[in-house]
């Protein structure tokens, strides 16, 4: 325990050396330790990043992925980060911009990754959901679906689901019950 | 041997210490019992006397943050305690729910701001007392505000709103080349929270205690469900209602975004997850339990909140006065099966990113970002430590050495000084690196040279 008011000095004396201090732009520790992580970003030739905020706002960015084997070969997808002020307690909230045909990412944008939710520790970091990301799309889980339909097909007929994958990467219509465009 | 006055007789305050007061006989009793005397059991340098009890009344400012089941409790107890100086802010209104223990509201002020009534209510039954209420957020303050108050006290109910403040507190904070924080800029905080039957109050003096970050990693992680179990195989009324929180609201209310105090948006939300609950036969969807998912609540007791509260209002009277010794530094409550209190010491994180000292670097005052970064490599002290330093400063990457997009974007600031980029004057930078485990806090202090008079050029 210490000391820190006399009742000798009065207060007003006290207040008038404390409007002295400018007031300075506050980081929040979500951005201190997201800084960290960006500064030490590892990434891959297929793998992009952007601020659209300005390089001083590391809170909100943009990842994008560029797959070079597998079925989403040649696309792009482009997924969004957000970092809470109390990252990395939390995890970040990451959701895909770019309409896919996936079973673990839904037409909203919603990606049902593990480590996104109740895998997510404070020892991860950026780049370890970036390598997952890159991994969703290199190895498609259809055991544990968002979109169902995807799902199924890639369980009971691969190669439709190749040949659906390319069309809606192409554009086109891919149809059933949950019509994906 | 001569007895000591009063040694053998019953304390009494001295006649002319009762004839300045004009409030009821006995009304400060209790405090002068504390203040006006001097005792064993008193904090270090305790200055008993009427000073430090009219210091608490006239000069002493105190920000109760929060006007909730905390914050009701905390300026009650804080204005009968004798603190003349209050003042308090919540972004919140009353609701109904509020009512069995914020017991400042009545069902007619449903639909106020809880900062105003709490603050007209204090007013009415504690004579002398001012309180000053702020309907906003706290984000909505300047810094200069909070620095105005001699003592802050929490009655927050989230982690994001406790560290908020609690960054904007320890950013007051400054140190000695030493290492040892510099007195007059240390503004101590009185934290409490409960949930349910569990409670705890804590004293963070930023620079000599633990702030809230320090021990931030104590705090367990929130509890999250996989995306896909609340698709696919929903088990219990919780992931109903988190599947339509989370997915279907975005697929069936496109563009809107969901506010979790709009009573519609809450009511839609139970509807939906009632409707799933029974397509999947899970039962036990209500609309509480709904709100208890959705916004984290967990039923308030009006016991806990007012044993914590008076846990804090009595740390705030020891700071303010040193009446007595000072928790040290954490309580835990609980009440669940009889009543448990345990008090317990923690130490300040050395390397926390929000409190730390900052290891000191002296440079030239002419010195460039390129150069402080040769100079920290060359330091002895961060031998091994850092090979590729990333810079920052308060709000603003100064240097970066990765992605290529920033890199390239913060390259010219190596050639500027690094005085000027710091705004004038030394201060604290964030040193990142692949081979630091955290952020290294550095403290920059720029060598003061002579001037010649003659040859200082202007401005």
């Amino acid at each position: 325990m210490i000391k820190l008011f006399s009742v000798k000095q009065k207060q007003k004396e006290a207040a008038e050396s404390a409007n002295g201090r400018a007031p300075v732009k506050k980081q929040s520790p979500g951005e201190l330790r997201v800084q960290k992580d960006i500064s030490e970003l590892n990434l891959a030739k297929t793998t992009s990043i952007s601020f659209p905020n300005g390089k001083d706002n590391l809170l909100n960015f943009e990842i994008t992925i560029r797959p070079d084997e597998g079925y989403y070969q040649g696309g792009t997808f482009v997924f969004t980060f957000q970092i809470s002020q109390v990252y990395p307690h939390e995890a970040p909230k990451v959701k895909c911009k770019t309409k896919v045909y996936h079973p673990n990412i839904d037409l909203e944008g919603n990606v049902c990754l593990n480590i996104l939710r109740e895998d997510w520790n404070p020892v991860l970091s950026v780049n370890s959901i970036i390598y997952g990301l890159q991994y969703l799309f290199l190895d498609p889980n259809p055991d544990d679906p968002l979109n169902h339909e995807a799902a199924e097909v890639l369980r009971e007929n691969p190669r439709q689901f190749e040949n659906n994958v390319r069309r809606s990467m192409a554009g086109g219509y891919v149809g059933g019950p949950g019509a994906f465009k | 041997m001569k007895k000591r006055k009063g040694e053998d007789e019953p304390w009494a305050p001295e006649p002319e210490v009762m004839a300045e007061t004009t409030d009821i006989e006995g009304r400060w009793r209790d405090l002068d019992r504390l203040l006006l005397r001097p005792g064993i059991l008193v904090g270090p340098g305790f200055e008993p006397g009427i000073d430090t009890r009219d210091m608490i009344r006239n000069d002493c400012r105190v920000l109760v943050i929060g006007a909730g089941g905390l914050g009701c409790e905390l300026l009650k107890d804080l204005a009968l305690t004798g603190f003349g100086n209050l003042e308090v802010i919540d972004m919140d209104t009353i609701d109904v729910s509020n009512l069995n223990r914020q017991f400042l509201f009545r069902m007619r002020d449903v639909g106020q701001p809880k900062a105003k009534i709490a603050a007209e209510r204090v007013m009415e039954r504690v004579k002398g007392v001012n309180v000053v209420p702020h309907y906003c957020r706290i984000e909505d303050k300047d810094s200069s505000f909070f620095d105005q108050f001699q003592i802050i006290v929490l009655g927050l109910d989230s982690l994001e709103a406790r560290s908020y403040i609690n960054a904007v507190v320890c950013g007051f904070l400054e140190y000695e080349p030493d290492g040892s924080p510099i007195l007059t800029t240390i503004k101590p905080m009185v934290d409490g929270g409960t949930e349910g039957f569990k409670g705890h109050a804590r004293v963070i003096i930023p620079g000599m205690t633990p702030c809230f970050q320090c021990s931030m990693w104590l705090f367990p992680p929130q509890v999250t469900f996989p995306l896909c179990t609340l698709a696919e195989t929903p088990r219990s009324p919780a992931h109903c209602i988190e599947f339509v929180h989370l997915i279907q609201w975005g697929q069936d209310r496109t563009g809107e975004t969901f506010d979790p105090d709009n009573p519609e948006h809450m009511k839609w939300i139970y509807e939906q997850a009632a409707k799933r609950a029974e397509q999947y036969s899970i039962s036990g969807v209500t609309y509480s339990l709904t709100q208890g998912v959705v916004k984290n609540i967990i039923p308030a007791i009006a016991s806990t909140n007012a044993i914590v509260a008076a846990t804090c209002a009595l740390e705030t009277l020891k700071i303010a006065t040193m009446c007595s010794k000072g928790m040290e530094v954490f309580m835990q409550y609980t009440g669940t099966d009889g009543v448990y209190m345990r008090t317990f010491q923690n130490e300040k994180d050395p390397n926390c990113i929000v409190c730390s000292a900052g290891v000191p670097v002296e440079v030239e005052a002419t010195t460039t970002l390129q150069k402080f970064i040769d100079v920290l490599l060359k330091d002895s002290r961060f031998k091994n430590k850092i090979s590729k330093p990333s810079v920052s400063l308060q709000g603003e990457n100064l240097y970066m050495q990765a992605p290529p997009i920033l890199e390239e974007e913060t390259r010219p600031n190596l050639l500027r000084p690094l005085r000027t980029l710091m705004g004038g004057e030394g201060g604290i930078l964030n040193i990142n690196d692949k081979r630091l485990k955290g952020i290294l806090r550095v403290q920059v202090i720029f060598k003061t040279t002579d001037v010649d008079m003659d040859t200082a050029g202007g401005g």
